[in-house]
């Protein structure tokens, strides 16, 4: 038997392998899709990332502008407090020195009163040594020393009030000082029961009596001296009255 | 308030005068004193107190000199007409 080869172009695949093919096609179309799914998954997550980052920023660039502004309210609050505790002791200040001030012049006034409560009492005692003859003068006297110290007493209490008051008005309360009654039932001249102001202030003047000594002996000697009182004392009365 | 009269007084300066008389006029003190040392300085002062001490300071206004003057002066030839 002959036989005739013919030629042909067409590839003559068998069936199974013709099948295998296409599943193989198949195959690889579901890997090539995956890829894809993981491709477009890498960029999504590429760009998640880069949005939190930016997210992150955008807080963090947030949160510097809210400490710097918190830092600056402060510097503000700071500075206002300051301002204000400056303020506040500059008005202390002004009352302590107001206050020093009155202070001052309360002892000055205190003084004053002392020293005329002092010349006073020793006036009115010369006045009652030397109307110790003459009973009415004397009673009336020291009435008038009774009044003077009764005087004295209602003015400490006045003033006592004032201070108390004074003290209390800016917080000294405790700090209150002690002042001591004078006594109102007996004066002695020597030494007068009110404080001496010399124990204030300790001060002197020129004319001042430093001491003094009885000489009553020299005195009737000047007196019978007839060069002193007609050379001297008399021809000054006689200017002062104008004989 | 001292009572100076025939007293041999020293002041915060030094000087030291007799106090020859004392006599009270309307309620203040004044005393005739001679000056130790300078025999013709003789003066009326008046008996203050300041500060709690006694400070002799002079009078200076005329009338009330008149009228001191006079009173020294009756007070002092009273006083040497018992003398004598």
């Amino acid at each position: 038997m002959d036989t005739e080869v013919l030629e042909t172009n067409e590839i003559v695949v068998p069936k199974e392998l013709s099948e295998y093919l296409e599943e193989d096609e198949k195959a690889l179309e579901i890997f090539n899709t995956k890829i894809e799914d993981v491709v477009s998954r890498e960029a999504e997550l590429k760009n998640e990332i880069e949005e939190k980052e930016k997210e992150f920023e955008r807080r963090l660039e947030e949160f510097k502008a809210s400490l710097e502004k918190e830092k600056e309210d402060q510097a503000k609050i700071f500075s206002d407090r300051e301002s204000e505790l400056s303020k506040e002791k500059e008005n202390l200040e002004s009352i302590k020195s107001e206050q020093e001030s009155k202070k001052q012049s309360y002892i000055s006034s205190l003084m004053n009163i002392n020293d005329a409560y002092a010349s006073k009492m020793g006036l009115i005692k010369n006045a009652i040594d030397i109307a110790s003859d003459n009973e009415s003068l004397k009673r009336a006297l020291e009435e008038e020393q009774e009044k003077l110290n009764d005087d004295l007493s209602k003015e400490y209490e006045n003033r006592k009030t004032e201070l108390s008051t004074v003290l209390e008005s800016i917080g000294e309360k405790k700090e209150e000082p002690v002042i001591e009654e004078p006594k109102v039932t007996e004066v002695p001249v020597e030494e007068p029961t009110v404080i001496p102001t010399s124990e204030i202030i300790e001060t002197h003047d020129d004319n001042e009596v430093v001491s003094h000594e009885s000489r009553e002996d020299v005195i009737n000697e000047i007196y019978g001296s007839k060069e002193v009182m007609e050379g001297h004392v008399f021809p000054y009365l006689n200017g002062l009255i104008g004989e | 308030m001292d009572k100076l009269e025939y007293e041999l007084v020293t002041l915060y300066n030094g000087k030291q005068y007799f106090v020859l008389e004392s006599l009270m006029y309307e309620y203040d003190i004044y005393d005739l004193i001679l000056n130790v040392e300078e025999e013709n300085d003789t003066k009326i002062v008046i008996q203050e107190i300041k500060n709690g001490k006694t400070v002799l300071s002079e009078v200076t206004d005329k009338y009330l000199l008149k009228t001191l003057g006079t009173m020294f002066k009756e007070k002092i030839e009273s006083k040497q007409n018992n003398i004598n």
